[in-house]
């Protein structure tokens, strides 16, 4: 009893000292100018100052913005693909005076939200996907702002979903061609959750990887059109499914659990997804199965690497359609260097590392890459990031227990 | 001479100084008002006595540092655990945000989702956490008892060798392994062991939990030999011919000499690979996932990716309880504190056991193995690392491209080859200099760690400081780095925001690393005679003095071994970082991770040669200072 009481005492004084510690420091906020605007945000008088988010002008004096962003000498970059690399060259030779720095690394959203609740702003620049976390979280706390430089038009942003964007990405369920010459046997999503492709379809983990659950998530969002595509495909409802229990709230959720239990080949990455399914050289009496991946696989398989193709005729839909966002961080230390670095991104120049097989320009006027089919002619679900982020954790639960649960 | 006297000679100051200080060590006493009442002058002239003794002092300041380092996360980590979470809003709608609540608790430790997210993990976890000790054990023990106590030829070069499976990522083997023993289940083409027998090899032996023990025995056995072959090297034959004198059997010297002075060591490695392997995620992600034999590493990443931070350190603490438990278990049922001084005032002789005809077998078993846990996996890095296109075997593909291709080609987005491309050398500084100066810190850590420890050993201040530097071992790195973001990027206390910083990478991983270095200290200083330290106090040696011309000396091997494991560790460190690195501090394992994310894997196979190369050299560099130093500490 005197020992409990000794620890609890102890525990006591730790979680004083622990919280003095913690709490004095805390950093005070940036103080309002006594205006008329004191309505207005710390963050969002930032933002006007500097014409980003909802007060982007209608005009730019790009001039203006050319000379203060050489005053500003640097700006920071933080990108999720090391294709920056490949600006380096293209942009030191229009702007010499203006370094471009940061590049590849992880956990941008980590990494930036950590900077702004520190008032430590480092990086300018949010060029990333993860757009869950990014109208979730950075959003809503006035993280980053977005910013659509004026003249360049992309259809899809919009006053709700006002962050621009510079590349859709597409993701399909790919089959293996060199087995099956004729084209894709599958015509509907649901025949990947049948016994005969029980341990066939391959995938990353929705468990451990957010943009995987993002993917999912979009399922459980378009849940009518998989009832419709249930239909279609077995001539009765989704609800007469010897599956179905009070549980499922709707044919999104039925086909992730009916997936679930068909037991996926969960694969670490995307590169192992592939090999899984379209190695060159599989063996032709084994049903090679089929894989979630991005269509910029194909590519590989057009140089002879691998043998994915997209399945372009499944009901309800052949993919899914992510997005790469470009924002500029509150507080950027940099704003006229990122407004800048953000224009060149929407530019043909700019996007041209990621002009390929397997993703389209967001802005609009911006050329295809070979090969790819026009977006159009694809039925596609674009990412609904909002719905991505407040569903993730439930359809992540979801997932799981029909995965797992013996 | 009163204690007072003495304290303002030779002693440090009261331990409330900033840690910098604490470690410069010397700086005027603090004044004492004269009480009135005697009694109580006596009690105080006790306290300060007793506060100026050198292992309290050392206690003391490690206390501080460890508090800060340790401490604080911990609380943040637990807070965060019972406190609404901005997320939480989107399940609970009422939800107050930082408000308390045990939802997490509820939701991670009851109902249905717990035993898929919480218990069923933990199960595997401890599976593969008690038999990959065992094997660890196994192969650590008999190679250190080889390389140490035997006559076998090369040993030198076993002992260079031996090291280096734990300088690889642990999921090299985890990779190797598959591409000998993958089956249909995660289709493409076969594997070797299919190839070579014509038989698909069964889902036990590709994937689960005996892969995964195996691979990560072959990755930390590396404990096991490094604490078994400082232990070997210490004990003196004398003690053993001794028993031999006295007529006992080799066996009985063996079980009741031999052993209980191996034992703390053996206990070290027991603790660090079981809790170690408690935490891993690489090889259960690739050897598990497939199988969704989860553990509790890869939920604790799964939830941190998708954002339930919360969730994350629910399931962090109760595996950080779980490994005390167990930890304190086994030392209840070992009974560690038993301890022997093996290095006296003495001479000293070590004798090797002659293996006779025996030598070429063990030779032949120990090339074997060394070629299959070090020649096949990197082999393969290298082999990859010349192909121009992954996966195509054929000889045309061979190329230097990803080493020394030029900038802009359509391979690995444009990048150059590693060699020319001036990031990765910067990155490579990076490691170098983190692996250093966190080595440096931790090594000198450990020393004062393991005198505050040994030399007020019984006392419950050194069980503290012993149970708070162990703590850092059982907190699983992806969880740790996840609170060190959070915490430093504002200013703590006298600590200035160092989010962003280099300082902050080392400041974690001097935190984490805390553990190894203080259980080296602990051991080298258990085998430091009180009496040779006694002699020079009474001849009137300083402090400083008697850790310079005493200590250090003496336990420059634990001090080197120390330094080298976690220089080792650092080097491939990479959960526990991976979070805290901005492009200007990016390490070669996180750069690893980025080029397999990016799907450049070849280059990310080169970053590992090169960060295997390096760690290869500094071993080679540190362990060559290590012989010298032993030689002279032992007067020999």
């Amino acid at each position: 009893m005197k020992k409990l009481a000794k620890w609890l005492t102890l525990c006591l004084l730790v979680t004083l000292l622990v919280s003095c510690g913690t709490t004095e420091p805390e950093p005070v906020e940036v103080t309002e100018p006594p205006s008329g605007e004191a309505t207005l945000t710390a963050a969002e008088q930032w933002a006007k100052e500097n014409g980003v988010g909802p007060w982007t002008p209608e005009t730019e004096d790009w001039a203006a913005i050319e000379a203060a962003a050489k005053e500003e000498g640097s700006v920071v970059v933080y990108s999720n693909s090391s294709k920056i690399e490949k600006l380096i060259e293209p942009w030191a030779a229009l702007y010499p005076e203006i370094k471009m720095e940061g590049g590849d690394t992880d956990d941008i959203a980590v990494k930036m939200s950590a900077e702004q609740e520190a008032g430590n702003v480092v990086g300018d620049i949010w060029f990333n996907s993860d757009g869950h976390l990014l109208y979730g979280e950075f959003m809503p706390n006035q993280w980053a702002w977005w910013y659509l430089p004026p003249g360049v038009v992309e259809e899809e942003v919009t006053a709700e979903r006002p962050y621009a964007m510079t590349r859709r990405s597409v993701d399909v369920i790919g089959y293996n061609n060199e087995i099956n010459p004729e084209g894709c046997p599958l015509t509907n999503w649901w025949q990947l959750t049948e016994p005969e492709l029980k341990g066939k379809f391959y995938m990353e983990d929705p468990i451990s990887d957010s943009s995987t659950t993002a993917k999912i998530a979009l399922i459980v969002e378009h849940a009518d059109e998989m009832a419709a595509a249930y239909e279609s495909l077995y001539g009765k409802e989704w609800t007469t499914d010897e599956a179905y229990s009070e549980d499922v709230a709707n044919a999104g959720y039925l086909f992730l659990r009916k997936l679930a239990q068909n037991e996926p080949g969960i694969q670490p990455g995307g590169d192992e997804v592939d090999a899984a399914f379209a190695t060159l050289g599989m063996d032709p009496s084994v049903e090679p199965g089929y894989g979630w991946t991005g269509l910029s696989s194909y590519e590989n398989t057009m140089e002879g690497e691998l043998a994915m193709a997209p399945c372009y005729g499944l009901e309800p839909v052949v993919g899914i359609l992510k997005a790469t966002y470009a924002a500029i961080a509150n507080n950027a230390p940099h704003p006229n260097a990122a407004k800048l670095f953000i224009r060149f991104l929407l530019t043909e120049e700019g996007f041209d590392p990621w002009n390929k097989m397997g993703a389209y320009p967001a802005a609009e006027g911006l050329p295809i890459a070979e090969g790819m089919p026009p977006r159009d002619e694809l039925k596609l679900w674009p990412s609904d990031d909002l719905f991505a982020y407040q569903n993730l954790s439930p359809i992540r639960d979801f997932w799981a227990l029909s995965l797992l649960a013996p | 001479m009163t204690g007072w006297t003495d304290s303002s000679k030779t002693d440090l100051p009261a331990p409330a100084t900033l840690p910098a200080d604490g470690m410069a060590a010397m700086a005027a006493p603090p004044v004492v008002p004269m009480p009135p009442a005697l009694r109580f002058v006596a009690s105080a002239r006790r306290f300060f006595r007793w506060l100026t003794r050198t292992e309290v002092i050392l206690s003391l300041i490690m206390l501080f540092l460890m508090f800060y380092m340790i401490i604080i996360p911990l609380y943040r980590m637990v807070m965060t655990t019972v406190t609404w979470q901005p997320r939480d809003v989107l399940s609970v709608p009422s939800a107050e945000v930082g408000g308390l609540t045990l939802y997490h608790y509820v939701r991670m430790l009851t109902g249905a989702l717990s035993r898929i997210y919480m218990f069923t993990p933990l199960q595997h976890s401890m599976v593969i956490a008690t038999g990959a000790t065992f094997l660890s054990l196994l192969i650590g023990g008999s190679l250190a008892w080889l390389v140490i106590r035997t006559d076998m030829p090369g040993r030198k070069l076993v002992n260079q060798l031996a090291l280096i499976p734990y300088i690889m990522p642990s999921w090299t083997l985890a990779q190797a392994w598959l591409v000998f023993f993958k089956n249909r289940l995660s289709g493409g083409t076969p594997g070797v062991f299919e190839y070579l027998v014509g038989k698909s090899p069964p889902n036990w032996l590709a994937y689960g939990p005996v892969p995964i023990m195996i691979c990560s025995a072959l990755h930390y056995y590396t404990f096991f030999f490094l604490f078994v072959s400082a232990a070997l090297m210490s004990i003196d034959s004398n003690l053993e011919e001794a028993g031999e004198l006295a007529g006992a059997t080799r066996r009985r010297i063996l079980r009741k000499i031999t052993f209980p002075l191996v034992l703390p060591a053996i206990l070290s490695g027991v603790i660090m690979t079981f809790s170690k392997v408690m935490g891993t995620f690489g090889g259960p992600n690739i050897l598990g996932t497939p199988v969704r034999y989860y553990v509790v590493a890869t939920m604790i990443r799964g939830s941190i990716g998708v954002g339930d931070k919360a969730d994350a350190f629910v399931l962090a603490i109760v595996l950080i309880l779980f490994s005390l438990i167990i930890i304190n278990l086994n030392q209840k049922l070992v009974g560690t504190r038993k301890s022997y001084e093996t290095i006296g005032g003495r001479g000293f002789v070590a004798q090797v056991s002659k293996l006779g005809n025996l030598k070429r077998v063990f030779l032949v078993c120990v090339i074997i193995f060394q070629i299959l846990v070090i020649v096949v996996p990197l082999g393969l890095l290298v082999w990859s690392s010349l192909m121009l296109q992954d996966g195509n075997y054929s000889l045309s593909n061979l190329s230097l491209q990803h080493w020394i291709g030029p900038r802009g080609t359509i391979y690995n987005h444009g990048e150059p080859g590693v060699l020319l491309n001036p990031k990765i050398w910067r990155t490579a500084w990076n490691s170098i200099r983190l692996a250093l100066s966190t080595a440096f810190f931790t090594a000198i850590f450990g020393i004062f760690i393991g005198y505050a420890v040994v030399k007020g050993r019984g006392t419950r201040l050194s069980k503290l400081v012993e149970q708070l530097a162990f703590i850092p071992y059982v907190i699983p790195g992806i969880a740790f780095g996840a609170v060190y973001i959070a915490m430093f990027v504002k200013p703590l206390g006298p600590i200035p925001a160092l989010y962003g910083t280099f300082m902050l990478l080392v400041v974690v991983s001097v935190a984490d690393k805390i553990p190894y270095s203080s259980r080296s200290g602990v051991s080298a200083m258990m085998q430091v005679g009180r009496e040779l330290e006694e002699a020079a106090q009474i001849s009137g040696a300083s402090v400083l003095r008697r850790f310079r011309a005493i200590i250090f000396p003496l336990t420059s091997a634990g001090f080197v071994s120390g330094f080298l494991l976690t220089f080792i560790t650092v080097m491939r460190e990479l959960s526990l970082i991976i979070l805290l690195v901005t492009p200007d501090t990016q390490v070669l394992a996180s750069q690893t991770m980025f080029y397999i994310e990016n799907g450049d894997g070849q280059m990310a196979n080169i970053v590992i040669l090169i960060l295997i190369s390096i760690v290869a050299v500094g071993n080679l560099i540190i362990s060559r200072f290590r012989g010298g130093s032993l030689k002279k500490g032992l007067g020999m």
